[in-house]
């Protein structure tokens, strides 16, 4: 006769440490991860984020092959785009991915009635943020430095005098454009973030974003051609990353309507931190009660 | 926190030993009053919130784990506030009424997040997936779930937490009979373990099943506090109903009017329905009476003993 059994399902007990809300927001930091990225999601979630990271990164790829295929043809120092070159062209790219990212970090927690589940955790509506904020921050600086570090490592081996010469020689260049990107992050992911705690659909969040930064950018351009409109030039936010990543890197004066309306990088600095404070301000206002 | 003390007289409404006490709490939206007065506190067991839709339970129990602010007096769990109060949470799981979960996460990840997010490790997903018997879908993407599978991820989400204290929302919604079963079983064992299990629900039927003491709320008011049959006995002014069955219903009806025990008979068929203020009276009087008069008595049965009855009673007239 075959033996019965009968299983327990009772639930186990946690016999281990109960980690506190440092624990609770890396778990939040990873999840954000996983979730901008598309990862452990089916093939459709992953289609956008990755198609924006190749969009970014394929033109080093391209160019580096250009150089390679310039030189071997015998023509020597040919640098089709330099790094503050790239960035005008991800810019671009990084607006739209951060648009994406924050609304994907950020509606489906309210959409999804999932806050409520995060409210009777041990975190604040501010480790909350802080998780998102982190994961977003750290998929966007990814995103915008990775054709950096692969123009870097690309051009290296093609260097007359090798690698590491052409490394030692030129490794700020890196710090350069770290520091570019974060000027990138803090100007587009507060306001991106700021979208998305109000939005009901990821796209609701991403589309107005995109629109209002544009809008913003074609606006002050006209109201600067007015000649005494000048100070509204300062409202152009996506012109200011770009106005600092020329400072930092060295390549000043390509600043357009804003450089011509005669202001300069700490200008900048200042608009992109009153806004960054500001969002961050209305962001916690908003989660604050999340239930 | 509020001055507000428990009550000096032992009341139904007080656990002993409570875990989560509520004093003189208030809750308002506006012009609307959610939740008024309500003094109570629930202690290791399952204890059954029962309420008519608006009564204010959800309201209440999101006051208890801290989603809301009582408006005037205080909710204090394990003896500190839950509003603003992270370490709280480490005892303390809840299940909203609302569905609270990711579609595009597999029951699996989800209870796995929820172990995360709480730091507690991993060890104890397949237990509480297994717990909530959804361990054939808990790979499947819960987007493709029912109401009553979406509901057991929520439960197993909450069971893995390990917390001496459960706040359960409407967590029967939308599952069938057995997935019921199997959720009354496992929130009895809970209780059974000393914890603290506190259950909103309208399905009478499953809360006299799970529950040890009940709270009845009405227009945010408590209704009533305490066992089923103990909360009927507090009910003097309305009759206990009795069915008795008899092969001449008539003649015990006659017979039946002139006893003092008895308020009203009525006869149905082959049975008679008794209202009368002292049941357990009757009981010793009508065996006597039907064999003094030679008939057979083949039913006794308190009619209005449920809870259905019982809440019947407390929310007539609203």
């Amino acid at each position: 006769m075959t033996e019965g059994v009968v299983y327990d399902l009772g639930y186990r007990r946690h016999e281990g440490e109960r980690m506190g809300r440092a624990a609770a927001t890396r778990a939040l930091y990873r999840d954000g991860l996983r979730r901008v990225l598309g990862l452990r999601r089916r093939a459709r979630a992953k289609v956008l984020p990755w198609s924006l990271l190749a969009v970014a990164v394929l033109p080093a790829s391209g160019f580096i092959g250009l150089a390679v295929f310039t030189r071997d043809l015998g023509i020597q120092g040919v640098e089709f785009f330099s790094h503050a070159q790239y960035f005008d062209l991800t810019g671009v790219i990084a607006l739209l991915f951060v648009a994406i990212a924050a609304g994907e970090l950020l509606v489906p927690d309210r959409a999804h009635g999932v806050l409520q589940v995060y409210a009777s955790r041990p975190l604040t509506a501010g480790d909350y943020l802080l998780g998102r904020a982190a994961g977003l921050a750290t998929v966007v600086f990814g995103f915008m430095e990775l054709p950096h570090l692969v123009l870097f490592l690309g051009r290296g081996p093609g260097s007359p005098d090798g690698f590491g010469s052409y490394a030692a020689a030129n490794a700020g260049i890196l710090w350069q454009t770290s520091l570019s990107c974060l000027g990138y992050l803090a100007a587009l992911a507060p306001p991106a973030l700021l979208f998305a705690a109000y939005a009901r659909r990821p796209a609701l969040a991403s589309g107005p974003f995109v629109g209002v930064m544009l809008l913003l950018s074609l606006a002050t351009r006209a109201l600067v051609e007015q000649g005494d409109l000048r100070v509204f030039a300062l409202f152009d936010l996506r012109q200011h990353p770009a106005v600092v990543k020329d400072w930092i890197m060295g390549n000043p004066g390509r600043w357009g309507e804003y450089g011509r309306a005669g202001f300069g990088p700490w200008v900048s600095l200042l608009v992109i931190g009153l806004v960054a404070l500001t969002a961050a301000y209305l962001l916690v206002r908003r989660y604050r009660r999340p239930a | 926190m509020s001055a507000v003390a428990a009550p000096d007289s032992p009341s139904p409404a007080w656990a002993p030993q409570p875990t989560i006490e509520v004093r003189a709490v208030s809750k308002w939206f506006g012009q609307k009053v959610a939740v008024s007065d309500l003094t109570c506190a629930f202690g290791a067991g399952v204890t059954g919130l029962l309420g008519p839709n608006g009564a204010g339970k959800t309201t209440l129990l999101r006051m208890l784990v801290g989603l809301l602010s009582p408006s005037d007096g205080a909710v204090a769990v394990l003896g500190r506030d839950p509003r603003r109060n992270p370490a709280v949470y480490r005892s303390l799981a809840m299940v909203p009424e609302e569905d609270a979960v990711y579609g595009f996460q597999t029951a699996r990840q989800f209870v796995r997040y929820a172990a995360t997010l709480s730091g507690v490790g991993t060890g104890a997903v397949q237990h509480a997936i297994a717990a909530v018997a959804l361990e054939d879908a808990a790979d499947r993407p819960i987007s493709g779930f029912s109401k009553g599978m979406r509901q057991r991820a929520k439960v197993a989400a909450a069971l893995v937490l390990d917390t001496p204290v459960l706040v359960l929302d409407e967590p029967l919604n939308g599952t069938d009979p057995v997935q019921r079963a199997h959720l009354i079983a496992a929130f009895r064992r809970l209780g059974a373990e000393g914890r603290t299990v506190v259950v909103s629900s309208h399905i009478l039927a499953e809360v006299e099943r799970m529950a040890d003491r009940v709270l009845a709320m009405v227009d945010g008011k408590l209704a009533a506090a305490g066992d089923v049959a103990a909360i009927r006995r507090a009910m003097t002014d309305i009759p206990f109903r009795v069915r008795l069955e008899t092969d001449d219903p008539h003649r015990l009806a006659a017979a039946l009017v002139g006893s003092a025990a008895v308020t009203s008979v009525a006869v149905q068929g082959r049975g008679l329905t008794v209202e009368t203020a002292d049941p357990a009276g009757l009981g010793r009087a009508v065996a006597p009476l039907a064999r003094s008069l030679g008939l057979r008595l083949s039913l006794f049965e308190p009619e209005d003993l449920s809870l259905e009855s019982v809440f019947r009673y407390l929310v007539r007239g609203r």
